[in-house]
Parts: C-alpha cells; structure tokens; sequence
C-alpha cells in the first residue's frame, strides 16, 4: 500500500485530525454546545459596531416560545485573543436585540479593533435528533467614521464553541498551506482593509500575496493570535489586483471593508 | 470534480446600478485550477432563455457586466443571469442551459456582485444556483434601521424553466405571527418590497416568507443624508444550526412556520 492509499484508508476523524480533510470547521465535542461566529468589532475613532441579537431557538422551532427568554452571552476579546469581557442579555421569542458592541469599548479608551463570539443558553430539545447544533452566524452592523447608518455583514465561518462556560475554537488546520482567494479585484485608489480572524488554539501565520496577472509576490506575513485579529491594508494603485492569503487553514476568508468617499461597504471574501 | 450549475444575478432595479465583476481564477489553490472560459448573459424573453456570449476571459482575467450596458430600460426585465461556460453558447433555451464549469466547493465560486446609487455602494460575494419550481422561503430580516434610512426586502429568484410564473410573498412579525401584508411577484426576477410603512420596531423581526417560490431573500438600504448603503442576504433556517441532518431539519422548520403564519393570516 502507498502512503497516499494508507492516508486514504484511516478514519475520516484520524484524517480530520490530522488535516486532511478539507473542512472548515470540526465538530463540537462538548455535550449541549451553542456554536458561534469568530465576529469582528471595530471601535474608536469614529467607528460602532452593532450586533443584532435573535432568539434563535425560537426561529428554529416556533414552539419553544413558551421556554421563554433566551440568555445569551456575548463574549468579547481584544485583537490578541484576550478575554476583555462578557455581556449578558435576555431577548425574547421571536425578537432581536441590537446592541453596541463598541459602546463599553469606546468608553474604557479600548480602540481599534478584536473578536466577539455569542453563546445561547436555550437550545430546541429536538436538534439531538437530528444530530445538529445550534450556530449563531447572525448579522453585525459597521459604522464607519463620520456616518451613523450601518452597513451589514453576516457571520461566514462556525468557529467557535461555547460549553458549560468553556470556549473551545472549531478552525479546522490543514496539513499543508492553503491559499484562498476572494474573487474580488479592489478598485485602484480606494482604501481596502482585509480582515482575519483566527479560529484556532494556535498563532496563525499567514503569507499575502499581490496577484497582478499571471505575476504574484509576496507582500506581506502576518500572525494572528489564538481567537484574535489582524489587518491587512491595501491602496491599490492599479487596476484588476487580487490578493491572496496562505495559511494553515482551509478556509482563511476575510471581511473585507472598503472605504467609499459617500459610505462604507463591507463584505466577505 | 464539481459540475456546479451556478449563476450570477445582474439586477435591473430602480435608482439602483448593478455590475457583477467576474474572475476566471479558482478561490482556492487545491480542489482545481482554473481553464480558459466565455462570459455569457441569459435572460428570459418571450418564454425562452436568451443567451448570448459577450467575450471570451482568459484564465487569471477580470470581467465587469453591467446593468447599464445589458438592459435597455429599467422597464425591461428585473433580472439577468451572467456565467461563465467552457464553450461558446448563443440561443434561445426553453430551460437555463448547464454551463457545464467545473467549479469549487470550500468556497463556492464566487462573483462581485455590487450595487451602486449615487456615488455610494455595496457589494457582496454572491452566486445562484436555480431554484425548483414551487420551491419555498423563510426568512427572518433583522436588518431594519431607523429613519431616516430607507429600508427594503430583496428577493432574487431563478428557476430553470423560462417562465414568470405568480408567486405570493407575505411579510409577518416572527414574535405575534401577524400577518403584516402580501406582494404578488413572478419567478425568473429580483423584487424590491418597501419596508418602512409597515410600522417595525426596532425589536420587532419581520419574517419574509413564500410557500411556492424559493429566492435569495437580502435586505437593502440607504441612508439619504449621507449615501451610505448596507445589502446582505439572510441566512436559511438551515444554516442556524451545523453538522447533521441539518436540511432534514430545515424542512420541518419551514413546514412549522408555514402552519403558523398561515394560521394568523
């Protein structure tokens, strides 16, 4: 047997393990998780972040209205991955919360930017059927210095996991470097910033490349912190550039901010 | 490896510029390499899909289709497909031709798709796979700002078969179930429901919902002070929860809220 075909016959959870599964996210291992986004805030100078709050248990099954509110519990992070605090609410079935991220931030002179993740303490009884988990990859709402409107982007990776209080980070490593590639060629002239959130237990390094035509070089090394973030800041100065990022995970999408003269527009990757 | 069947919407909409910016390039570096391709734009016209080819784009090219440049007047049809195909491919289709372009899974293959009004924009990084006739949608919106900001529902459908076929999409409050008002709209469009006469609050969650078309449900907006946009599809039911038999379960969600919402109506 070839090493390629020993590889290929183990476990799909030794080859996960050890990865060489293409996934994103691995499964939680807690019993009763409520699973989150890695979201991004940004405060200071001008810039709130808003996170709209749902009663998700009530959203997926329309009969645990009578369970009550859901508690949920937002935990904050500055942009090394380091737990600056908690933020307990109470929403009701079948409403939303939206609240101020950055407001306490703002106050306590915390600027720029770090990571928040939600838990929810009520979750449908039945998901256990269905060997499902309950994910919040809802919706955070940016304003940028000088506006007061939001521009929105919802959550794109279920990465982490909250459980009996423990938070455990579900960013699925590969073995090898992966490159990912936003299909996105930013406007020259226009201030850009990539976002990068790591879901992992370890510093992820990460190469960035400047796609120009058949041409790419590296531009830039990066290290992200365990459960933190790090940015990445383009000018173009010509037309139809890409950027690459290679790291140690399949799936390193970033939210991506460009900075319009008439607004902000954020996305991701 | 995959054989993908997926599209880009290019949105005819009032007061609004779209441009869906393709690139020939994979988003990843290890499921499969990019190959030589042709941009087309397919819209439906007089009960058959109209496909033409506009250029041929080179693996690593970037190519903008815009709103302005495709239809003639906002009077025209909401919406048309762009996507790209290995072969040349012109005519008239009775149903969305297959493009047949191997395409990548983790991510999906992916398009700029942006929108423009006076100066300001918002863009997201879309595709569309088509949907089945009588398909349904449940959406929860939680976008709705305060005024003066302008609030609206997007919905995008495609479906294979080159047809409008009438559809209703009802507008009710997730908490009391009421129902708040119905549109009737028609497949193969991009429909734009006006939000801010219906009287939400800001903890009320509207829920979006249709139990004979599928679509891309998003909310779009503007701030008229300053320009400043926000557009962002919502989430399925399925994708509140992970791993499993996570779509099995979406069914019976829809199947739940449908009964519901039908019971208030």
């Amino acid at each position: 047997m070839s090493p390629r075909e020993h590889l290929a016959s183990l476990s799909r959870p030794i080859r996960r393990r050890l990865g060489l599964v293409p996934v994103a996210t691995v499964p939680p291992s807690g019993v009763d998780p409520s699973l989150s986004d890695l979201f991004v805030w940004r405060a200071g100078a001008g810039w709130t972040t808003h996170f709209e709050v749902l009663n998700l248990a009530s959203l997926i099954d329309p009969h645990t209205r009578e369970l009550g509110n859901d508690e949920v519990t937002v935990s904050i992070r500055d942009e090394n991955g380091m737990p600056l605090e908690e933020v307990k609410l109470s929403v009701e079935a079948g409403r939303k919360l939206s609240i101020p991220i950055s407001k306490d931030l703002a106050e306590a002179g915390l600027q720029r930017i770090g990571t928040f993740s939600v838990a929810h303490c009520v979750s449908p009884p039945r998901l256990v059927q269905f060997e499902t988990f309950l994910t919040d990859r809802g919706y955070v709402g940016y304003s940028s210095p000088g506006q007061i409107s939001k521009a929105y982007v919802h959550g794109n990776l279920d990465a982490i996991e909250h459980v009996c209080g423990e938070i455990n980070p579900l960013g699925s490593r590969s073995f090898g470097w992966r490159q990912y590639v936003p299909q996105y060629s930013p406007e020259e002239n226009v201030f850009h910033e990539y976002v990068l959130a790591n879901p992992t237990k370890r510093t992820l390094h990460v190469e960035v490349l400047e796609i120009d035509g058949p041409l790419s070089r590296e531009t830039a090394r990066i290290e992200v912190s365990p459960l933190g973030t790090a940015i990445h800041s383009v000018h173009p100065d010509r037309p139809n550039l890409r950027y690459a990022f290679r790291s140690r995970l399949w799936l390193l999408r970033p939210t991506i901010f460009v900075h319009h003269p008439n607004g902000l527009d954020v996305f991701h990757g | 490896m995959y054989a993908a069947y997926v599209f880009f919407p290019l949105l005819n909409l009032p007061e609004l510029d779209c441009k869906v910016s393709l690139i020939n390039a994979s988003p990843n570096d290890w499921e499969l390499e990019a190959s030589d391709a042709f941009v087309h734009v397919a819209q439906v016209k007089d009960g058959a899909w109209s496909v033409r080819c506009l250029t041929q784009l080179p693996v690593g090219h970037h190519f903008v289709v815009s709103s302005e440049e495709h239809f003639s007047s906002r009077a025209e049809d909401s919406v048309a497909v762009v996507f790209l195909a290995p072969e040349e491919l012109a005519g008239n289709y009775r149903n969305l031709p297959n493009p047949g372009l191997r395409t990548t899974s983790l991510p999906q293959w992916r398009a700029s798709i942006c929108l423009n009004r006076k100066g300001a924009r918002a863009c997201y990084q879309g595709e569309i796979e088509p949907f089945a006739s009588r398909g349904t949608a449940l959406s929860f919106h939680p976008f709705i700002q305060p005024r003066p900001f302008v609030n609206f529902f997007l919905g995008i459908n495609i479906e294979v078969a080159a047809e409008h076929r009438p559809a209703q999409v009802h507008i009710s409050r997730a908490n009391d179930r009421a129902l708040i008002a119905t549109h009737s709209v028609v497949s193969n469009s991009a429909f734009l429901l006006a939000l801010d006469n219906y009287g939400f609050s800001q903890q009320d969650l509207p829920v979006i919902w249709s139990a004979d078309l599928s679509m891309i449900p998003s909310g779009l907006g503007w701030d008229p002070r300053s320009g400043q946009m926000s557009w962002e599809h919502t989430h399925p039911p399925a994708s509140m929860t992970v791993f499993g038999r996570r779509w099995e379960h979406q069914a019976l969600v829809k199947k739940e809220w449908f009964a519901a919402l039908a019971d208030e109506r």
